[in-house]
Parts: structure tokens; C-alpha cells; sequence
């Protein structure tokens, strides 16, 4: 009699224990799901995706209206780090011209972006489209600076893991 | 012992597990733009109408336009708008103005169930028809719009000026 005394609690207590492991072994299975289905979500990813886009598209748009004529040299490097395709290539082949025009305005331009959005993304295709707007302004050597407002459009392409400017323009006033 | 140190680091990973889906779940946030291709697209489509109604007038027959912007304005706006058109009021009718408003750029930066922010770029173009000359220009600014019994309204107009400029406009 007193060894079944002894035990009982103890066998309560490998219940209660057994209980407490499953509930939490059931927690643990349900929000592990829902970790891996957040995760695997297309369109959540795809939400992702588009803020990534908007945040590089921005950064991009920043450096490549942002040239400070004493630091020439590694502003025009962070126009080409910024792009790639044709628009790198252009940037490469033009790097010298910019570097002597600058050098000889001694300009300094910054620029401040006012509000973006991303038009379109093909993320399969690693192509996207957006449109910002930016704010310039130009410090000359002598006089006061000026600013004046931009409206881009710009196609940004997946390179690796990031994406980069393919493609930046000013949009046009057109007649209606 | 085994049991209760099983239940104990099971727990742990549960409670890992669902900060990191809740972690996962707010960087996308709720912003459905372009992830809800029709709902983007409708927001930009009424929005961009919007635009181009609210801001197009003729000189001739300025009720059409006030009368048309009733429907297509909320909140903040309807103020905004009154303000805007109480000068036009004054002025297109002395210079015979004629003022056509075109959206050649748009995107819709944020959008969830009843809110949305839509970046637009636009052509302006006014003609006088007393001096016969058209000017044109380029405008941009933002929107904010709210969907009302199902359709997309004009809540506030961002120029990028900050909040000074936005008048006596609570």
C-alpha cells in the first residue's frame, strides 16, 4: 500500500507532464506552420519584393543625382555601382568626360527624394518599372544654390540578389 | 524530467516560430499594391480619372466640373478643392481659360482594403482662348484616397510642401 501511496503523485506527474509536451508540441507544429506558410506565401513575398524594389529604385535614383565635385571620382564609381546593362556600360564609357566636366564646373548636387512607387513587377523576369520624385540642388562654385524638381520613370533589373537601374529618365511634358 | 524538458523547449520553439511568422507577416505589411493586381488597378484607374476630371475645366461652363468634382471628393479635400476653385472662378473666366489636365504616369505606392496612395505625374495644358496661347507644364504630387460605397474619393493631394502650405484646411 504505501509504494502505490509513493507512486500516484508521481504518476500525476508524469500526466501533467505528458499533457504540458503535447500542448506544446501542438503550439510549436501550428506555429511552425505558420512560420513556413508566411514564409512560402507568394503574394507576401511578392509584397517583399515590391518594397525592396522601391527602397534599391530609390537609393539608385539618390547616387546617381548626387555628385560632389571634390569627391568626383567615387560619386561617378556609385552611379555605376547603382546600374547595370546599358546604362552601366554607358555610365562606364562616359566616366572620364563626366569626371573633367565636373571638375572644371565644380558643381555640387544633391538631391532628395520626394515620393516613389513601383509601376510594375515581373518577378519572374527580374524586371520591374517605378516612378519617382525628386527634388535637385545645385550648388554652383560661385553663387547661391538652386533647386528644381524631377519626375522620373526608371526600369530596375534583378542582378543576384539585388536590383539594380537599368534604365532612368526624365518624364516628359508632353502636349495633350 | 524528459517530459517536462520537452514541454519546456517546445514551447520555447513555438514561441520563436510564431514571432518569426509575425515578423514575416509585418515587413510585408498589409500594402497589397501590385500583389492584388484588379484592386491595384481599379484604385489607379479611378484615381487617375479623378485627377483628370477635378483638374480640367473650361472657362465656359465651370459648374460642370465643381459639379462633377462633388462625387470624386472626401474629407480634407472638399475644402482643398474649394479653396483651388474659388481662384479659378476668379480668373478662367477673364482669360478665357481652358485648362486640360492629362495623367501620363501613375502608381500606386500603397493600398490596403479602403486606403490608397497613388503618385501621379501630369500634363497640364491651358489655353487662353482670348490670347490664344496654350501653355503647358508638368505637375506631380500624390494622392491619398479612400474607397467610399465602392468607389475610390480624393481624400488629400500631396504637393511635397509640407504641411504649412495646406492652408486653413483642418
Amino acid at each position: 500500500m504505501t509504494v502505490t501511496r509513493e507512486t500516484r503523485p508521481r504518476h500525476l506527474l508524469v500526466v501533467l507532464a505528458l499533457v504540458l509536451a503535447l500542448v506544446a508540441a501542438g503550439a510549436a507544429g501550428w506555429t511552425g506552420w505558420s512560420w513556413w506558410s508566411a514564409a512560402h506565401d507568394d503574394s507576401l513575398r511578392y509584397s517583399q519584393t515590391r518594397d525592396e524594389v522601391l527602397r534599391a529604385a530609390e537609393q539608385a535614383i539618390q547616387n546617381l543625382n548626387t555628385l560632389d565635385y571634390r569627391t568626383a571620382g567615387s560619386g561617378i564609381n556609385l552611379w555605376i555601382d547603382s546600374t547595370t546593362g546599358t546604362l552601366r556600360d554607358q555610365l562606364n564609357q562616359g566616366r572620364q568626360n563626366f569626371l573633367t566636366q565636373i571638375q572644371k564646373a565644380k558643381t555640387i548636387t544633391t538631391a532628395k527624394i520626394l515620393d516613389g512607387a513601383v509601376t510594375e513587377l515581373d518577378e519572374r523576369a527580374g524586371k520591374a518599372s517605378v516612378i519617382v520624385a525628386i527634388e535637385l540642388t545645385v550648388t554652383p562654385a560661385t553663387g547661391k544654390p538652386t533647386t528644381k524638381r524631377e519626375r522620373l520613370a526608371g526600369q530596375l533589373t534583378r542582378t543576384g540578389s539585388t536590383w539594380k537601374l537599368s534604365s532612368i529618365g526624365q518624364v516628359p511634358v508632353s502636349a495633350a | 524530467m524528459v517530459l517536462g524538458a520537452c514541454a519546456v523547449v517546445l514551447s520555447g520553439l513555438a514561441a520563436w516560430f510564431a514571432q518569426q511568422a509575425h515578423q514575416v507577416r509585418a515587413a510585408a505589411g498589409t500594402n497589397i499594391a501590385l500583389t492584388d493586381n484588379a484592386a491595384t488597378s481599379e484604385a489607379n484607374g479611378q484615381v487617375v480619372t479623378a485627377v483628370n476630371t477635378l483638374f480640367s475645366y473650361n472657362y465656359n461652363d465651370l459648374d460642370k466640373t465643381q459639379q462633377a468634382a462633388r462625387s470624386l471628393l472626401t474629407g480634407k479635400a472638399v475644402c482643398q478643392y474649394d479653396q483651388l476653385f474659388a481662384v479659378v472662378r476668379q480668373h478662367a473666366p477673364q482669360q478665357r481659360l481652358v485648362v486640360t489636365v492629362t495623367v501620363t504616369n501613375s502608381g500606386v505606392q500603397m493600398l490596403t482594403g479602403n486606403r490608397a496612395r497613388v503618385l501621379v505625374f501630369a500634363t497640364q495644358s491651358d489655353t487662353s482662348t482670348a490670347t490664344k496661347q496654350t501653355s503647358t507644364a508638368g505637375a506631380m504630387f500624390a494622392v491619398n484616397a479612400v474607397r467610399q460605397d465602392g468607389s475610390w474619393k480624393v481624400e488629400n493631394i500631396d504637393t511635397f510642401n509640407g504641411e504649412a502650405r495646406t492652408s486653413s484646411c483642418g
